[in-house]
């Protein structure tokens, strides 16, 4: 069986501030904290690539947990803005720059806010399926590459951060997470609500608003009454961090108290595939917490829950 | 609906000509009443029209005209 190891994060120190554009969107500060619940974005440098996130949030991981490239056997990275143009796969480039061996299988996955949940399910698969032991799941999506600085919908939200999960298999004996069930979902046919056909970022904001608020309830109630269990068997629901107010609808229509939907967008802001795994970071060694339960919803329109559970 | 939707806000009789913003209604708040309307009424107001639909009354009357 393949679980969670550990899971480490890079948000760049570049900030811009919400404050500081008060006069140019006609905000309030209670818009700001209170609906947004964005104070600042982080942006990556200007030369920093995908992978160059990916390899500061790899660091990270080092500094918690001793691994080595060379014992690697896959690397993913879940990315829609990957290096360059391309080709190769930002996997590819991280595969390269930490020095991994030539039986490391690399590979990258095309999901925005749903990936983490997605990716997760690929990965312990995959792993699984082909007898591996060690993966490495990244997750960076530099929205900063694509956003309109004159869009009010977008740059006040998206903010750049990768993180990187360790995933092992659980005969290495310790504590990790297990990534149990699982729901997938995709609404294609509504997917240009969320696109870059003019090369920047388009959101219709109402319209992924509605989705979320209406899809996702359905999806974590059905993947609760599959597992058996009611919400409060759950310790904590970690939703995609879309904005406070998605964030505080899905807690209301859910019924769910406050203290188990915790957000950390004000500092960095909607950082896509990441903003789950930022949130985990978090609460991996809290013993208080056991079970989780992770919600990703937005490009494509997609959309996928699952259930985490610690295991000793 | 449009208290019920939006935090801190409070709709007397004598705000129902009032723009939403100057009660205090945000963009995101917008979005709650509309989906809510949506799921209370089945009535899906096309976004072309919200823009405009921004008093209470200019809603209401716009909600009678579909029944």
């Amino acid at each position: 069986m393949i679980g969670i190891r550990s899971v480490a994060s890079h948000v760049p120190a570049g900030v811009l501030s919400n404050y500081d554009r008060r006069e140019e969107f006609e905000l309030t500060d209670d818009f700001i904290v209170g609906k947004l619940g964005v104070e600042q974005v982080s942006r990556k440098a200007e030369d920093e690539e995908t992978s160059t996130l990916c390899l500061r949030a790899f660091a990270a991981l080092q500094r918690k947990v001793a691994v080595e490239p060379a014992g690697i056997d896959c690397l993913i990275v879940c990315t829609q803005n990957p290096d360059g143009h391309g080709i190769p796969h930002t996997s590819a480039v991280v595969h390269g720059a930490i020095g991994a061996s030539d039986r490391c299988a690399a590979f990258d996955v095309s999901l925005g806010c749903s990936g983490y949940v997605y990716a997760l399910s690929i990965v312990k698969s995959f792993m699984e399926a082909n007898g591996l032991q060690r993966g490495l799941l990244f997750t960076a999506d530099p929205y900063s590459k694509i956003l309109d600085p004159s869009d009010k919908n977008t740059i006040l939200l998206f903010g750049d951060a990768a993180t990187v999960t360790l995933l092992e298999s659980a005969d290495r004996g310790g504590s990790y997470w297990v990534p149990t069930r699982f729901l997938f979902s995709t609404r294609g046919q509504e997917g240009k609500a969320l696109n870059n056909d003019s090369g920047r970022l388009a959101m219709n904001g109402r319209a992924v608003f509605n989705f979320s608020a209406t899809v996702v309830p359905r999806q974590i109630t059905e993947l609760l009454a599959a597992a058996g269990i009611g919400a409060d068997a759950v310790d904590l629901f970690l939703f995609h961090q879309g904005s406070r107010y998605i964030v505080d609808t899905l807690a209301k229509r859910l019924g769910l108290p406050a203290h188990k939907v915790p957000a950390n967008l004000a500092r960095q802001g909607n950082t896509v595939s990441s903003s789950i795994p930022l949130l985990f970071e978090g609460f991996l060694d809290n013993p208080a917490i056991n079970r989780v339960l992770m919600s990703g919803f937005g490009v494509g329109l997609s959309w996928a829950s699952c259930l985490v559970e610690r295991r000793r | 609906m449009v208290a019920e939707v939006s935090s801190n806000v409070t709709v007397g009789e004598s705000d129902y000509d009032t723009p939403l913003k100057d009660l205090g209604v945000d963009s995101l708040d917008v979005a709650g009443i509309f989906l809510a309307i949506y799921e209370r009424l089945g009535v899906r107001v096309p976004d072309n029209e919200i823009d405009r639909l921004n008093t209470v009354r200019l809603i209401a009357a716009y909600m009678d005209g579909k029944r």
